[in-house]
């Protein structure tokens, strides 16, 4: 709506090649919203900072735009509450949107009581699991102090052991230079202690040797058993 | 009809585009050398990348691939002391001549309580919190040289640090942050500038769990009593006076923070609006339990 125009004043510049003359126009509105309108249009007009509009409400000490469209779940609710700490309370937002939902409390209250230990119970487990290694620890400890004191006898029993191995060999050693000699003696000619022929006399010797004991066994039975025999006659008699 | 040419001139402002870093000319006479592209002209076309081959044509094999036999990275067996090091907490070291330095350029306030706040917000050492890093190991680098009278909170400290802070008077505590607090601690503007209070500090993880709660690290969750008793043989060890905390001089001095506390002087579910410089606390009770517990 086209307002009527009046021309208020003229002034003349002080240019002397040319008379520059501005006119300042004025307009007469027929209510403050119109008014307002025009100014508006005005500082439009006059704003040359090309900052974006965000910026630009920022700057101005307004409040940010809240009709945006959210992109994500929960994209609406941080982007209140960065727009809050950005513009503070003039913000218009309520700023209890910073703080979790009554939900969410209840659902960080769930977790702690359910899954967080508290400062005793991590104490007692700490405590707990060190119990457990130092049991596990002087178990060994025992176990091995226990072993150790039967080290002395092991020692000897193992020596002994080996003593006997050794007379065992020297036994064994002298043994076969008598048979050898044996040999020798019967037959003539020497062996060397592998051969088969000096093997077969040994094993022919071991079995003469095995026969004279039964003998021997059978003899001695016979003569114990002829002992008591004469004792019962002899008590007979008597 | 009035002359448009104000009118246009004043589009033509509007419209320009704003003077920044990315509209300016270089001064005259600009003497920076530009560095030529040195290539010969087969080579200019190529991108980069060869003549031919997996190289240009981009069937180059994964990386590690050996061409057929068994790789490196497979052949090789994993060592079982590496097994989780990619998860485990790290403390970039801070030194006590670092620390010094600050002192003396004035860059940390020695009459207040020095946590880790204050010294990420000289802006000389960074932490990042993303990177597995959970605060400051104060080395004793600069032990013999140290001479102020501190109150500083950090996350580890070797038994020598120690003794060099005590030995000037002061005092240290070691004291443990998670990833969320330590966001807030060393980027708090960034923090604040997401609306969201400040989170309450939960206990050290298990395996933290025994370095801070023993009197001989200066654990915060430590028994008081046996603190003091480690203070002493610490001095005793080293060979100086034990420190005293209860002079009227350094009542604002020696403060320790509650042990869900992030900041000296803030609690836990309180928010900080920069803008209007207030601090936002909340009221109903189901949330101030919470926020206290």
């Amino acid at each position: 709506m086209a307002a009527p125009m009046n021309i208020v004043g003229v002034f003349r510049g002080h240019s002397k090649k040319f008379l520059r003359i501005q006119i300042i126009i004025r307009q007469s509105f027929c209510t403050e919203a119109d008014e307002h309108e025009y100014e508006k249009k005005l500082a439009k007009i006059r704003d040359c900072s090309g900052l974006p509009d965000r910026l630009k409400r920022k700057v101005h000490g307004g409040s940010p735009d809240l009709s945006f469209a959210p992109t994500f779940k929960g994209d609406k609710r941080n982007r209140l509450r960065k727009m809050y700490a950005e513009y503070g309370a003039a913000s218009g937002i309520n700023p209890g949107i910073m703080y979790p939902s009554k939900a969410e409390l209840e659902d960080l209250l769930e977790i702690e009581e359910d899954w967080t230990p508290t400062f005793q119970q991590m104490k007692q487990a700490i405590e707990n699991e060190k119990a457990a290694e130092a049991e596990i620890a002087r178990l060994r400890d025992e176990k091995v102090e226990k072993a150790m004191g039967k080290m002395d006898e092991l020692i000897q029993q193992y020596n002994k052991k080996q003593k006997k191995l050794e007379e065992d060999i020297r036994l064994a050693e002298e043994n076969t230079t008598l048979l050898l000699q044996e040999f020798r003696d019967r037959y003539g000619f020497s062996v060397s202690a592998s051969s088969i022929k000096f093997r077969m006399f040994k094993n022919a010797k071991a079995d003469e040797i095995k026969e004279e004991k039964k003998q021997k066994k059978r003899q001695s039975k016979k003569d114990a058993s002829m002992q008591n025999l004469q004792a019962l006659l002899n008590e007979q008699k008597s | 009809m009035a002359s448009k040419v104000p009118e246009k001139a004043l589009n033509l402002i509007r419209n320009y585009p704003r003077v920044a870093l990315n509209g300016l000319k270089p001064i005259e006479n600009d003497y920076r050398y530009k560095s030529k592209p040195r290539r010969s002209r087969m080579k200019a076309t190529q991108s980069g990348r060869g003549n031919k081959g997996q190289g240009q044509r981009m069937t180059l094999p994964r990386i590690g691939f050996e061409g057929g036999n068994t790789p490196f990275y497979l052949r090789i067996p994993k060592e079982p002391y590496y097994r989780g090091h990619h998860l485990r907490r790290e403390y970039p070291p801070f030194s006590l001549l670092q620390l010094q330095r600050m002192i003396d350029l004035n860059r940390v306030n020695i009459d207040e309580p020095i946590d880790l706040n204050s010294i990420v917000n000289t802006n000389i050492i960074k932490i990042n919190p993303g990177d597995q890093e959970f605060g400051i190991n104060l080395t004793d680098e600069g032990a013999d040289i140290f001479q102020s009278k501190v109150c500083i909170e950090v996350q580890w400290a070797s038994e020598a640090t120690i003794a060099a802070i005590e030995r000037n008077g002061g005092m240290i505590t070691t004291r443990y942050y998670n990833t969320e607090c330590l966001e807030a601690i060393c980027d708090t503007l960034g923090f604040f500038a997401r609306g969201i209070p400040i989170p309450r500090c939960p206990l050290p993880p298990r395996d933290a769990f025994e370095y801070y709660t023993n009197p001989d690290s200066r654990g915060y969750l430590a028994d008081p009593e046996l603190v003091k008793k480690s203070r002493f043989k610490l001095a005793q060890k080293y060979g100086y006076e034990p420190p005293n905390y209860d002079t009227e001089n350094d009542s604002e001095l020696f403060k320790m923070k509650d042990p869900r506390q992030i900041f000296f002087g803030l609690n836990p579910g309180w928010i900080v609006s920069m803008k209007d410089k207030a601090i936002i606390k909340p009221k109903d009770p189901d949330y101030v339990e919470y926020y206290e517990s």
